[in-house]
């Protein structure tokens, strides 16, 4: 459709970078693709001197940790960058961090080898913490301790041999072997460990709602994050 | 308590990034710090009104004064229109999150008619009565600039003033002389009303039409000292502050890239296009100074897209150098350049084709007409052979794909005018087939219907029935063979963009009725209702047909004819009766002055990058 041209030679990555980012605030409202967006415009204005694939399209070689859902906060966004040159990890951080939009903060940002998957390809397991928006007035205006039916929900839930949740299309789906754990402490808060690989992963919309919750009275934060290998839990500065 | 309720409401809409302030480079402050606040509202979603470079100007310059915040306010689509009413949460701006009735301006971006609906819907959702007689001091002054502000008499008993022609200064005048009148809303608009003010603020309340009893206009009387309103007029675009740091939105905007207005103004002379004719004289900015404004952009912003905008980018006197600079100066970043409006001529081919190599684009020429005679009549002066070589320059620099832009039921269009498309249509595709053997080509032709708009040589022109245009729309579409793909707009939002176009102080009340049987967002084809727009007009005791489809004659009184863009109603006589005739008007960029008036009124010249009248010409 357009002028035929060689395509552009890929550049050569000399470095990787990987930096943790916490989404707080109201940049939870961002979908992953708006993030994408907007992170990959933050290292352009911060100046950051990134790697080119090749083609017709060159492409800005930057890699991310696994979609995050509309609506949750995380500590633990990951972005990996190449770089054509070596840059002290410092330096870049600083660049970085000056440019993020509110609600982005970079909390940690280190040299990562180069030649390894990229974080979004292992199958990981993702914590979550769930918070009542409005402080767990709603849920025990009743009078009853939320937290103690809530915890009666749990149990259900856990003690089901598959739980189907309907999806797009009329596809259904069985959540519960995704499910890792699921508990309630003071607050109430629902601590939620899930696992998410090719086959697909629950969404905490669809635990909420099956502990009898409205998702939108909920605040979901993402709070931590292990790519596994061979089942085991790795950090994920060393995936 | 709105901030809160936002936070409530937020989880439960689709896209609620629509609805944050929080985007890179916008502006925070304190409001018990500034003196005036002023909200500026566009009147569409966030995604079409982040994407207007008036409203990003006009942010940036107001921003720019200490005394002033300015926040942005955007029509909530209707599912956070609907918590908003239930859950009693009025219309908030975006940045503070406070109520938009709680400024002291509120000024609306007037793009085209289809938005009027969109201004009740957000001064109804922000808790301020819709009528400027139902409002108090206790009220944000409500202003209104834009293309539409140049007839705006259908929103005429729902805005205070409006503000005509280049908003750049007008807006600081605006906020210097409401704060020399104490922020008293009616001391100012006495003062704009009045003799000796500053060109470019119509107060609707200051005039007062009489109608005949055949229903048209006996005259328009003035109630206060002046008797026409003149546009606003910046005479060099270099004193025209554009913003160094752009906000970057969240969200996939329509036009999300640094935009450079390369030039305003136009001077093919097209009789069919309003704003060629309202933002007379042509003003370029010269390829340095854009340069400079590309370079603090892309700063700024992080943005890997260039855009120069204008009415014909390819028109500006340095426009070589321009292209040359950036790609010089940006290309190896993988920064991509576009250019929104081709001209129909190898010379744009060329330039479009400089661009590829940084970025892949489509390529799209506007003929308007089918056949040369035709274009005449609309003042288009490209021949068949200027599009046969534009296109075999797209298809020898490797283009498969193209799109051409028309419009059906133009004046003195007959069936031979469609067929004319059909037949330029097959041209192209055997063009392609002899200069590109073997590889398929993508041919997509659009049809907008055409709309008279006020202040154009068309002003007097009746549109084209509805059920006519309709044939029409099936004609052409038999003509053409099923592998060129057309669309074409809705007839049914055409009459109604129409009768607002040309339409009189008495559509305020057909726009209320509208908005109360639940119109808004008439642009989008899933939200129009056109059954609900035909029982407003009954309703209120007229017919579409009479403001859209009926011919003007000469002395009839135009709606508009105490709005004064510059350019004479003799000279716009001149042009309709020449379109009928068949006559074109040439260029006035070769020194060749059609005397359109606008640069006697102003004691102006065009202003050309290259030196007056000239520099190089294509």
């Amino acid at each position: 459709m357009s002028p035929g041209r060689a395509p552009a030679e890929s550049q050569l990555s000399i470095a990787r970078y990987r930096m943790r980012i916490a989404k707080q605030g109201n940049a939870r409202y961002l979908s992953h693709l708006d993030t994408v967006r907007t992170l990959l415009r933050t290292f352009r204005r911060a100046g950051v001197p990134i790697a080119l694939s090749g083609g017709f399209n060159p492409q800005p070689k930057v890699a991310y940790s696994t979609a995050l859902a509309v609506g949750i906060e995380s500590e633990v966004e990951f972005a990996d960058i190449e770089l054509v040159q070596q840059v002290a990890p410092v330096v870049i951080a600083r660049a970085v961090a000056a440019e993020l939009p509110r609600g982005f903060t970079l909390k940690e940002l280190r040299t990562v080898p180069l030649r390894k998957p990229a974080l979004a390809s292992y199958p990981a397991v993702t914590r979550y913490e769930a918070a009542p928006l409005d402080g767990g007035q709603a849920a025990g205006a009743d009078g009853t301790d939320p937290g103690v039916a809530l915890e009666q929900r749990v149990i259900e839930l856990l003690a089901a041999a598959e739980l189907i949740v309907h999806r797009q299309k009329d596809k259904q789906v069985d959540i519960r072997p995704y499910i890792l754990s699921v508990a309630v402490t003071s607050g109430p808060v629902i601590a939620l460990e899930l696992l998410s690989d090719q086959t697909g992963a629950p969404r905490v919309t669809e635990i909420l709602t099956l502990l009898g919750q409205e998702p939108a009275a909920w605040q979901v934060r993402k709070t931590d994050f292990w790519p596994l290998e061979k089942g085991m839990r790795l950090s994920p500065w060393q995936a | 308590m709105s901030a809160l309720g936002r936070a409530g409401l937020l989880p439960k809409v689709a896209k609620p990034a629509r609805y944050l302030g929080e985007e890179h480079n916008s502006v925070h402050k304190d409001h018990a710090a500034v003196a005036v606040k002023f909200a500026l509202a566009f009147p569409d979603v966030y995604e079409v009104g982040m994407s207007h470079l008036g409203l990003r100007l006009l942010y940036d310059i107001l921003n720019q004064r200490p005394d002033v915040v300015c926040e942005r306010v955007f029509a909530p689509w209707p599912d956070m229109a609907d918590l908003m009413r239930e859950a009693g949460v009025p219309l908030w701006a975006l940045e503070s999150g406070l109520p938009v009735a709680s400024f002291d301006l509120l000024g609306f971006s007037l793009q085209h008619e289809l938005n009027f609906t969109n201004v009740l819907y957000t001064l109804d959702l922000a808790g301020i009565p819709l009528r400027r007689a139902d409002r108090g001091p206790e009220h944000p002054l409500v202003v209104g600039g834009g293309p539409a502000a140049f007839n705006p008499e259908p929103l005429a008993d729902f805005f205070d003033v409006f503000v005509v022609g280049d908003g750049e200064q007008a807006v600081v005048q605006l906020v210097d002389l409401y704060l020399a009148c104490d922020k008293d809303n009616r001391a100012l608009l006495e003062r704009l009303a009045g003799d000796g003010g500053p060109d470019g603020f119509y107060v609707p309340g200051a005039f007062e039409p009489r109608y005949r009893a055949d229903g048209q206009i006996k005259e328009i009387r003035a109630l206060a000292d002046r008797s026409s309103v003149r546009k606003a007029l910046l005479s060099d675009l270099a004193l025209g502050d554009v913003p160094v740091r752009p906000i970057v939105p969240f969200l996939d905007v329509i036009h999300d890239r640094v935009t450079l207005e390369v030039c305003r103004g136009c001077t093919q002379g097209c009789r069919f296009c309003q704003a060629g004719m309202i933002y007379r004289p042509v003003r370029e900015r010269g390829a340095d100074l854009l340069l400079e404004q590309a370079t603090s952009q892309l700063e700024s912003t992080g943005y890997d897209e260039v855009s120069l905008a204008s009415l014909s980018t390819a028109d500006h006197t340095e426009i070589r150098e321009l292209i040359g600079g950036l790609l010089s100066q940006h290309g190896t970043a993988g920064i991509g350049i576009s250019l929104p409006s081709l001209r129909i001529d190898s010379f744009s081919v060329d330039l479009a084709a400089q661009l590829q190599e940084v970025r892949k684009t489509g390529l799209t020429f506007a003929p308007e007409a089918g056949t040369e005679r035709l274009r005449r009549v609309i003042n288009k002066n490209v021949t068949e052979q200027d599009l046969l070589d534009a296109a075999g320059a797209a298809f020898r620099q490797g283009w498969d794909s193209l799109k051409l832009y028309f419009m059906i039921g133009l004046p003195t269009e007959t069936d031979e005018d469609l067929a004319g498309i059909a037949d330029l249509a097959g041209k192209v595709w055997r063009l392609h087939s002899e200069l590109r053997p073997g590889r398929g080509m993508r041919l997509a032709i659009s049809c907008a219907s055409f709309i008279p708009k006020p202040h154009t040589p068309f002003q007097w022109f009746g549109q084209v029935a509805p059920e006519e245009l309709q044939r029409r729309q099936g004609l052409l579409r038999n003509l053409l063979p099923r592998r060129v793909k057309l669309s074409w707009h809705n007839v049914e939002q055409s009459i109604i963009e129409a009768a607002f176009a040309r339409g009189d102080r008495r559509l305020g009340e057909v726009l209320e009725l509208a908005y109360r049987r639940g119109c808004r967002f008439d642009a989008w084809d899933d939200q129009f209702q056109y059954d609900q727009w035909l029982a407003a007009f009954a309703e209120a005791g007229l017919a579409p047909a009479w403001y859209a489809n009926r011919t003007r004659e000469r002395d009839e009184v135009l709606p508009w004819s105490h709005i004064d863009s510059g350019v004479t109603e003799a000279f716009l006589w001149r042009e309709y009766a020449a379109a009928l005739r068949g006559e074109q008007t040439p260029d006035c960029r070769a020194g060749d002055c059609g005397a359109c008036g606008v640069c006697m009124a102003y004691g102006v010249e065009p202003v050309l990058a290259a030196g007056p009248w000239g520099g190089e010409l294509r």
